[in-house]
């Protein structure tokens, strides 16, 4: 079928490659291959339903979020809720704006900090590197929370809670990061950088100018993880920060939800505060998608 | 890659200053990251045990010691057997069930011929775990609501009578459980894709000639090739399961009856509650303990699966 046809790119989706090893799917007859689709189109549709019934239930008013049966679709559009969130006696923007800085900030530093580390990992020699590198990865099977007591005793001897550097400063010290960049640099061609050497690049510059441009799709993936994975963090925050308006939008939003919850949840103030901390994961979602995917497999099958 | 230069002496001088610039430099491109990770997870790593043996005031910054009493109070405690209880049976809800779906995913949209539909499909389940948790489970609070939830809703049009998902104590854990697996599943379902992705064609090619079907294909080449990646995410899996937080948080609050009070609830719980750091740092060691335990069981159970 297909497989034999080499040019036969014209019938897959424009901007597609032929994916390693399509061919594999050969025994699978047509009719098969609907029912596949249809079946894996119904089970997507479950699994992103929660998302599309948290959207419409945003747009509904009060009378159709408890309408009973509730209804499917949004038949009278409002968007009391979402302005409710934003002019709801508590300091929501300011809630926004803490988390975009955290989440910037500790994007930014552990892509230069781990990189930097993993780029050392993978292309230095130095005594110790193996038992080093080894050590560290044996730490991610740590739970976190068996460190979540003494990192909050500590960072508050240190004088850190409530503050922007508590929830930015933990976030660099990252064994994933380092793996991550280490696994993606060692398949790197080590001519690249002995070339680079002969002609008598420093190795800072080796650094700077070879390994950091060629690792852009696993800086990219990332930097994606560390954003959302710190934009969507909860548990910490809420440990160490009590002072209202250092809160970050994910633990606000629940203090909110104490706020609204009068006579039974409001559903429709809840979803619409959900939609809005949904809103920057998704967009790096749809930006990142391809650089994601090898993101996620390098440390799992290359590793 | 520089062996080639060693043959002459002064090659040799040049060949050694450059291995003394490369470790020089190895350790300073390190130092930064081991410097925030000496603060920010070693000290802590090394407080934990600490302050599991003594007692410390916030407030004076005083300690005392008390040995091993809190591991006492903990061992004696059947809140903390509970919880413990939970915690298992939590990650025995989602972890083979996480796997098991994800693999039939995974294999499924590997089946597809057309790219750019794969594509689509790895996106849609793996769209709604990048959403916040907290999200997550806010949306989930309302499908389950009794009164005015979707899934109640959808039962009464079946005649069924209404359930208190989150709060009948024989059904939370499980409502809590059904919300991850059905979250979850995009970033193991990206993983299987890729690991089939790295069969060799040849073995297929075989199997063909075999005469094989699809589904023989899938048991007899597929699926025990793939025990790598299925350890990998079974063990993520079984880590991220032990140490589930925001769901019960926001569902639950580990009721009704302590139903759904897991470890990492406990800590948070002792910590915030109670106020004593000793016998939550004491938790958080158990529960370090029984992760590293799983983790070790779990190699060993699929070590002895590929080697049979």
């Amino acid at each position: 079928m297909q497989i034999s046809t080499a040019p036969g790119a014209a019938a897959r989706p424009i901007g597609q490659t032929k994916p390693r090893g399509a061919g594999k799917s050969h025994l699978l007859p047509w009719l098969g291959r609907t029912v596949v689709v249809v079946g894996l189109g119904g089970w997507a549709a479950t699994s992103l339903f929660p998302m599309y019934w948290m959207v419409i239930t945003a747009l509904k008013g009060p009378a159709e979020i408890t309408a009973l049966p509730p209804s499917m679709w949004v038949h009278v559009p409002t968007l009391a809720n979402l302005v409710y969130v934003f002019t709801a006696p508590v300091p929501f923007i300011r809630w926004l704006g803490n988390s975009t800085i955290v989440s910037t900030s500790s994007t930014f530093g552990t892509l230069a900090i781990c990189s930097s580390a993993g780029y050392s990992f993978a292309r230095m020699r130095f005594r110790g590197r193996d038992a080093i590198f080894w050590s560290l990865i044996a730490t991610m099977l740590v739970p976190g929370f068996s460190t979540l007591i003494p990192s909050y005793v500590w960072t508050q001897m240190l004088g850190l809670h409530d503050t922007y550097w508590v929830l930015i400063l933990p976030s660099f010290a990252s064994p994933f990061a380092v793996f991550l960049t280490r696994q993606f640099i060692v398949t790197l061609p080590s001519e690249l950088f002995d070339a680079g050497r002969v002609d008598g690049c420093s190795e800072f510059g080796l650094w700077w100018r070879i390994a950091i441009p060629l690792s852009q799709p696993v800086l990219a993936a990332l930097g994606t993880f560390v954003f959302v994975g710190s934009w969507n963090d909860f548990l910490w925050p809420l440990v160490v920060i009590s002072k209202l308006t250092m809160f970050t939008v994910q633990v606000g939003v629940v203090t909110m939800q104490g706020f609204v919850q009068g006579a039974g949840p409001d559903y429709g103030t809840i979803m619409a505060t959900a939609l809005v901390l949904s809103i920057p994961p998704i967009v790096a979602f749809l930006f990142m998608q391809r650089y994601l995917v090898s993101g996620l497999t390098i440390g799992a099958i290359k590793g | 890659m520089r062996s080639a230069v060693i043959a002459k002496p002064a090659a040799t001088a040049r060949h050694s200053r450059l291995l003394l610039r490369e470790e020089r430099w190895g350790f300073i491109f390190i130092t930064p990251f081991l410097l925030f990770f000496a603060v920010f997870n070693v000290i802590p790593s090394i407080l934990a045990f600490w302050l599991s043996v003594v007692t410390w005031q916030p407030a004076t910054g005083a300690t005392q010691f008390i040995g091993l009493e809190k591991f006492g109070t903990l061992a004696r405690e059947p809140t903390f057997w509970k919880a413990m209880e939970n915690t298992f049976y939590y990650a025995a809800l989602v972890t083979p069930a996480s796997v098991l779906l994800a693999l039939i995913t995974a294999a499924l949209i590997y089946a597809l011929p057309w790219g750019g539909l794969r594509e689509f499909f790895q996106g849609a389940f793996y769209l709604p775990g990048i959403v916040a948790a907290v999200a997550v489970a806010v949306i989930w609070r309302f499908i389950y609501d009794y009164e005015i939830g979707l899934l109640n809703a959808v039962a009464g049009l079946f005649g069924v009578q209404p359930v208190n998902w989150l709060g009948n104590p024989h059904i939370a854990m499980l409502a809590v459980a059904l919300m991850e697996v059905l979250t979850g599943l995009g970033g193991a379902i990206i993983i299987f894709i890729a690991a089939i992705g790295g069969i060799p064609q040849s073995l297929y090619d075989a199997a063909k000639i075999d005469g094989a079907m699809f589904w023989q294909e899938f048991f007899q080449i597929t699926l025990p090739l793939l025990v790598p990646a299925i350890l990998y995410v079974a063990v993520v899996r079984t880590i991220g399961a032990f140490q589930v937080f925001v769901p019960i948080y926001l569902l639950t609050s580990g009721g009704p009856s302590n139903a759904t009070l897991t470890i990492g609830f406990l800590i948070y719980r002792q910590l915030f509650y109670y106020a004593d750091i000793s016998l939550a740092s004491a938790t958080g060691l158990a529960l370090l303990v029984a992760t590293l335990v799983f983790t070790v069981v779990q190699f060993r159970w699929f070590k002895s699966v590929v080697e049979y």
